[in-house]
């Protein structure tokens, strides 16, 4: 338990809105202008901007509020109550881990931090192919510029960490740019548990900014509340359907609220926003809805040092690489980002292939440990269509992304690209996380391993914690389930606003991207519903 | 001989042995905590092994230790995924379906280091996806909850989070 003051607890005693499905339970019914459900980067931007506007917001989130007082810097404690089914949610062949939030604030509470802008070669791309005219970096630049303002977004001015400057001292040898990362931070004290709840509320994640500024704006949350069901009605969502949660908060326990709204938006995250689509049985006409979600599958490459790496410590993924990215056109071979994970030991050790004393001799090596990790860019390709989320019997989503051929001669070249940087900024010895590679001692060692080795799922380790798609924003009702507005094709009174909209993968870590869409989506509602023009994120609380 | 790849072939590629999201009827009247014990007693000493103790009554601390550790992950997990689990465990301790997917024709308890870890090696690479999703499964748990306890870091170089 950390003793920084703790803006949460702050707000809850002078009296914010905020109820626990769990704990106190719920109305029967309830009645507000907009509900809100999911409270990660589309869901906090959305509530903040429409209860600034005066409206009245219903915030609906399924995990639990937990505040800097609560983040201890342990994964035993992080994982189970802050991700997706405790940071273990797998694709439907258990071949990729996804690691995306679950709690107030969603995957903004527990992300690494990084902040990019959506790379121009991707919105030209959803120009072309998905008609979407006025997603230009013009048009959003001054809606990425209100995020950056917002959340404190800038360049990062300590040094890299060892894990992160390995990657920049190895990519330097062999001219490869490796410039820094934007991180949203406000007096960061560079611990490196951000992944884990930040213990100083530096990082300026949804939990300590927009969620407290529409709670204090006069919205309502509640917590361990469950979107399960869309009542559709006449081409319009009549009411929505909430669950509370039993006391474990990972199952219903038996008792439901209606809400009812004038609109209602979904930030729920790709996966979960789709799934609620598909188990209201929205209507679909061209079967998109889930569909086409995408991953940025993720391959990793640890290394073993002579020095001390200490992974653990300092700001993770502060350096990057679009070397591999940049170099070819978006759908030619697939493009990779590299950056460096932070390493904490569960996340390692899950990871990290091998088991019995070749485990343990390994995690021996922890503190000596670096690791890269290549982000694949998926979505530009025929064969790169992402996965497609389904709904189990209980009602619980489960994502099929089958990976394909061209998705691993992907991640053999950046398994690849991985280890000739290791080696070149003096890795002992590298060992890529397949369950067939050997740790190697040196790159013509490596490159003819690697080389060799069969690309299989269940074999290669596939890890992501970028999803997105399934919901995509579009031109014409042919191509997307959502309109340029966000507004849902076949439902006047829905709107979504997540990762979700991406018609494709980003290319490269999304959180600025929901940030500075569904701001400019969230203001053009607000403006709707109001009639009065909206400030947008601009003159926040500060 | 023949027989049982038949079996393994109709019945257990792509999985359909196992029912996924909602209990399985067939697991009705089995105790869950007991196929748990049996074949985590067996796969932690083989997961762990280089890790734990040396010493006999500290080595039988640590994989109670473990397993504890296992029960704690295993119930913060998806119901989906904890309903999965159960099946996996109920295979793995059911003598036709254990001598089908491990070859082992004797209890867990039976099985020594050395006869796991070559089940386990065999599942990493096996051909149904399956038993690899098991190993996976298996080694994500086991692994995850032995690092996760204080007690192991020290011996990986790791001081713990800072002191705020």
């Amino acid at each position: 338990m950390s003793h920084f003051p703790d803006p949460i607890a702050a707000g809850l005693a002078r009296g914010w809105r905020v109820l626990d499905a769990s704990a106190t339970g719920l109305p029967d019914e309830v009645d507000c202008d907009v509900a809100i459900v999911g409270t990660g980067a589309g869901g906090g931007i959305t509530a903040e901007i429409l209860a600034r506007a005066g409206l009245r917001v219903l915030m609906i989130e399924e995990g639990p509020l937990k505040s800097s007082r609560d983040f201890d810097m342990r994964e035993s404690e992080a994982y189970p109550q802050l991700y997706q089914e405790s940071a273990a949610r797998k694709t439907k062949d258990k071949a990729i881990n996804i690691l995306q939030g679950r709690c107030v604030g969603g995957s903004t509470t527990v992300n690494w931090t990084s902040s990019f802008r959506t790379p121009a070669p991707t919105l030209a791309w959803w120009r072309e192919r998905y008609g979407l005219g006025d997603f230009t970096p013009e048009a959003l630049f001054p809606w990425f510029e209100q995020a950056e303002h917002r959340l404190s977004i800038g360049p990062w001015l300590a040094p890299p960490n060892e894990n992160n400057d390995l990657l920049r001292r190895g990519a330097a040898r062999l001219g490869i740019p490796a410039p820094a990362i934007l991180r949203n931070v406000r007096g960061c004290l560079n611990l490196g548990y951000c992944g884990l709840g930040c213990p100083t509320n530096a990082k300026q994640s949804m939990l300590v900014t927009t969620v407290p500024a529409a709670l204090d704006a006069g919205a309502t949350l509640y917590t361990r509340a469950r979107a399960s069901r869309l009542e559709i009605a006449d081409g319009r969502v009549a009411a929505l359907e909430v669950q509370w949660l039993d006391a474990g908060g990972l199952r219903p326990g038996g008792r439901r609220t209606q809400v009812r709204a004038t609109h209602f938006v979904l930030s729920g995250g790709a996966i979960n926003t789709p799934a609620l689509l598909l188990r209201s049985q929205a209507p679909d006409p061209n079967r998109l809805v889930g569909a086409r979600t995408f991953l940025h599958p993720t391959i990793v490459s640890a290394a073993s040092f002579e020095q001390r790496v200490d992974g653990f410590e300092g700001a993770p993924q502060t350096i990057y690489s679009d070397f591999f990215l940049d170099g070819g056109p978006i759908d030619g071979p697939i493009g990779y980002k590299l950056e460096a994970p932070p390493i904490h030991p569960v996340l390692y050790a899950t990871t990290l292939h091998g088991f019995g004393p070749v485990h343990a001799q390994r995690m021996k090596d922890f503190a000596h440990t670096h690791a890269l990790l290549a982000l694949l860019r998926d979505g530009f390709h025929p064969q790169a269509a992402g996965g497609r989320v389904e709904v189990r019997r209980d009602g619980s989503p489960v994502l099929d992304y089958p990976l394909t051929d061209y998705v691993f001669d992907g991640a053999r070249r950046a398994l690849l690209s991985m280890a000739e940087i290791q080696f070149e900024a003096g890795a002992r010895v590298v060992y890529p996380v397949h369950e067939l590679a050997d740790g190697y001692r040196s790159w013509p060692e490596a490159r003819a391993a690697i080389g060799a080795l069969p690309m299989k799922p269940l074999l290669l380790r596939v890890v992501s914690a970028h999803v997105m798609g399934g919901c995509p924003i579009a031109a014409d009702a042919g191509r997307g389930v959502v309109q340029p507005d966000g507004v849902h094709w076949q439902l006047a009174n829905l709107s979504v606003h997540d990762g979700s909209l991406f018609p494709t993968s980003i290319g490269a870590n999304p959180q600025l991207s929901v940030y500075g869409i569904t701001a400019r989506l969230a203001s053009g509602l607000a403006a709707r519903l109001t009639g009065r023009q909206s400030s947008g994120l601009l003159d926040a609380a500060a | 001989m023949v027989q049982r790849r038949t079996f393994l072939k109709a019945g257990l590629a792509g999985g359909a042995v196992l029912v996924a999201g909602g209990a399985a009827s067939w697991l009705i009247g089995r105790d869950a905590a007991a196929d748990r014990r049996e074949v985590l007693g067996a796969v932690i000493p083989a997961m762990l092994d280089g890790a734990l103790p040396v010493a006999q009554a500290e080595r039988a601390a640590a994989i109670e230790q473990a397993r504890m550790g296992v029960e704690t992950a295993i119930a913060a997990l998806s119901p989906a995924s904890q309903d999965e689990l159960a099946q996996l465990f109920a295979l793995m301790s059911i003598p036709p379906t254990r001598l089908m997917l491990a070859g082992l024709g004797h209890r867990w308890r039976d099985a020594g280091v050395a006869e796991v870890s070559s089940v386990l090696q065999g599942w990493r690479t096996h051909r149904l996806a399956l038993l690899q999703s098991a190993y996976l499964a298996l080694h994500d748990l086991i692994t995850g909850s032995w690092y996760a306890d204080p007690a192991q870091w020290p011996a990986i170089g790791y001081a713990g989070p800072p002191r705020l």
